[in-house]
């Protein structure tokens, strides 16, 4: 059905768009006044060895020739190599990535259930405690800096209280058997229990610290949409049926009420990325953000295009399923 | 106070809305009432309160309004102090409503089919929680239907019957979307969901206002006849005149909150009384019409410091010294056959003055 086209459609078009980041990436880290050859060889290498290295590296080829190899390398899922490690970038990311992923995902369930609930009862109790206090909340959420919070938190959960570990994605002594390479998956497929807690109370802190201001977002926009919605007429249709409040809220404002929120789930997801550089630095979490930081001070280049690469990709692929989902809840937008 | 309709009898009813602003004292003690199957138009200019007292019939005024004063019997029920739940047994499956725009008032992301049987399954859970038990209240989450979609076969095809009955082909309707319906064909929907219950009342809010001319005139016939048919009562709120001539029995004429005269389409049309009745209908074209069309002079007053008295008198041509004073009564135009049921609230009339 229409959906189906829809699908095929938006499918189209992130090839586009990944298509346009490649570009600018590749663009990007030619025009840079750093020379890669004198990064890997350092300053004082006989010309000779510059140019046997500069033809290794098939920066003699003309610009569009260098192009069209970098093209087909990263179709090869060949991203080049480590100048600091000299291990392909690729391996690098793969290592890097689930840790990164099971946070932002984590990040992100998170945010929406907490942000839709409390932007739920916000607008069906206006002005009532409920209310006030989800909007305080949303405030901090929005205004408080994540890595100062972060620090707060240990400070209390780790230093004060001893809850909570203060970083890192599980404890050290634990040496869980990896599979997919995202610790709590791995550690349900091999009924590892003792690291599935353990990866838990690691990811609690970070998750919260990571997905606060996105909860914080969340909420306002529901509570708006749901307000709005509550007025409509659809709504007084619903009412004059003789449904239950409760129905009516459940069925007939929450779907409607949703749209915008899905909307800016994508957008958040693209915050939670950039987000997760600081919260991994400060939790010592061992992610692409943390990969990508450190490639930047050591002006690793593949790794630093690598890195952003797969952050368009997976920005990229939450959007479209954001897309999807806003088609398959909005039947207006099928059309 | 004597019952006067059997189905609906409303009396005293006041609404305010409490804004920043001020109080908008939106209705000021309206007078109506109507047996079964009767057809009865409000008519009067745009926020009269024609639609207030619509909504308030179902107490689906919404904050910051709120009924202050009154009574709306509906059958044995004062619908004005049921609770909610009590209230939710009588909403569309006693007293049903269609809109004045019918596109906005269907759900945007369900199917119109699955609208219609939600309501028909709605009623039908609350038919059978009444009958099991008169005095109990239903639970918070009764009287709704469990099921998603057109799994009850039963309610389904009623659902395709009535879309039948309202001149749409099922199979081409049920699994559309609002947004692809026309206006006319949604208000089709509308009353085939209002009608899909039964009603003893149907409450049409401007049905057809929205709707090209063309269309509001099928639309108009297709209810008129499908009401026939059921002897539903119909509460009919118009601001066009000659609506309300064609389709109504009994009209009731609003003014700035007030009901000032209610009657028999004869009495209303015929003797009207009250200097705004007389004013609203020397404003109606009529083909073959010659004189010059008269328009009352001076505006719909400010409901949040609303005329003292009678809330007419300042446009009135007929005004008395005692018209700011007091609100006069809603009381029977005497001589008068007792079928027409002619009241009038204007001081000119009041016997004892």
């Amino acid at each position: 059905m229409e959906l189906g086209s829809f699908i095929i459609k938006r499918l189209f078009l992130m090839v586009l768009v990944i298509f346009g980041v490649l570009i600018i990436v590749f663009v990007v880290t030619r025009i840079i006044p750093a020379d890669p050859v004198g990064a890997i060889l350092g300053g004082n290498a006989p010309p000779a060895t510059v140019d046997a290295m500069r033809h290794q590296l098939g920066l003699d080829k003309s610009i569009f020739a260098q192009l069209l190899d970098y093209l087909g390398g990263i179709l090869r899922g060949n991203l080049g190599n480590s100048l600091v490690s000299s291990r392909p970038v690729m391996t690098d990311i793969m290592e890097f990535l689930p840790a990164t992923l099971e946070l932002a995902v984590s990040s992100i369930i998170f945010a929406v259930v907490l942000g839709v609930i409390l932007g739920l009862l916000s607008a069906v109790f206006r002005n009532r405690f409920i209310d006030h206090f989800s909007r305080v909340f949303s405030i901090l959420g929005i205004s408080l800096p994540g890595f100062w919070l972060g620090l707060i938190m240990i400070l209390i959960f780790y230093y004060r209280l001893g809850w909570l570990p203060n970083g890192g994605q599980y404890d050290m002594f634990l040496f869980p058997t990896r599979t997919t390479g995202l610790i709590l998956l791995d550690a349900v497929i091999h009924g590892e229990w003792n690291v599935f807690f353990n990866g838990i109370k690691h990811l609690i802190l970070p998750t919260f610290i990571l997905g606060y201001s996105s909860t914080a977002s969340i909420a306002r926009i529901m509570r708006a949409s749901m307000l709005d919605v509550l007025h409509q007429n659809y709504i007084r249709t619903a009412r004059a049926k003789g449904l239950p409040r409760k129905m009516v809220i459940l069925r007939h404002a929450l779907k409607n009420a949703l749209i915008p929120v899905i909307t800016i789930i994508g957008l958040e997801f693209g915050g939670l990325l950039s987000g997760a550089v600081l919260t991994e630095t400060i939790f010592s979490w061992p992610g692409l953000g943390r990969y990508i930081v450190n490639s930047l001070l050591t002006l690793d280049y593949p790794a630093i295009s690598g890195g952003t690469i797969f952050i368009a990709l997976i920005y990229s692929v939450v959007n479209l399923a954001v897309d999807i989902l806003y088609a398959a809840v909005d039947p207006r937008m099928r059309s | 106070m004597r019952r006067r309709g059997d189905l609906l009898d409303v009396s005293n009813l006041r609404v305010v809305f409490d804004t920043y602003t001020g109080q908008v004292k939106a209705l000021n003690g309206v007078e109506l009432w109507m047996n079964h199957g009767e057809r009865l138009g409000v008519v009067g200019e745009t926020g009269c309160g024609k639609s207030v007292t619509a909504l308030s019939v179902m107490r689906l005024i919404e904050e910051p309004g709120r009924i202050t004063e009154g009574t709306i019997l509906f059958e044995d029920k004062d619908l004005a102090t049921l609770s909610e739940n009590t209230l939710n047994t009588v909403r569309g499956k006693d007293i049903a409503m269609i809109f004045q725009e019918p596109v906005a008032a269907l759900n945007p992301v369900m199917k119109v089919g699955a609208q219609i049987v939600e309501n028909i399954e709605c009623q039908r859970k609350s038919a059978a929680l009444a009958r099991v038990s008169d005095k109990a209240e239903p639970a918070a989450d009764d009287g709704s239907p469990k099921k998603h979609g057109h799994r009850d076969t039963d309610s389904v095809k009623t659902m395709r019957d009535m879309l039948g009955h309202v001149g749409l082909d099922w199979q081409r309707t049920e699994n559309l979307y609002p947004h692809e319906l026309s206006g006319g064909m949604a208000q089709r929907v509308m009353i085939a969901m209002a009608l899909s219950s039964r009603p003893k009342l149907l409450i049409a809010d401007e049905p057809t206002s929205a709707l090209d001319v063309t269309i509001q005139a099928q639309i108009l016939n297709l209810l008129n006849s499908l009401v026939r048919e059921t002897q539903t009562a119909v509460l009919l709120i118009t601001h066009a005149m000659g609506v309300a001539a064609q389709f109504c029995d009994f009209i009731a004429v609003m003014y700035a909150g007030n009901v000032v005269e209610y009657g028999s389409l004869q009495a209303i049309f015929n003797n009207p009384l009250h200097p705004y009745t007389k004013g609203l209908l020397q404003a109606v074209p009529k083909i073959g019409r010659t004189d010059e069309l008269q328009s009352i002079p001076g505006i719909v007053p400010d409901l949040i410091d609303p005329p003292g008295g009678c809330r007419f008198h300042p446009r009135c041509p007929h005004r008395r010294p005692e018209c700011d004073k007091a609100q006069p009564g809603f009381e029977p135009v005497g001589g008068e056959a007792e079928a027409d049921r002619h009241h009038v609230a204007c001081f000119l009339y009041q016997r004892d003055q």
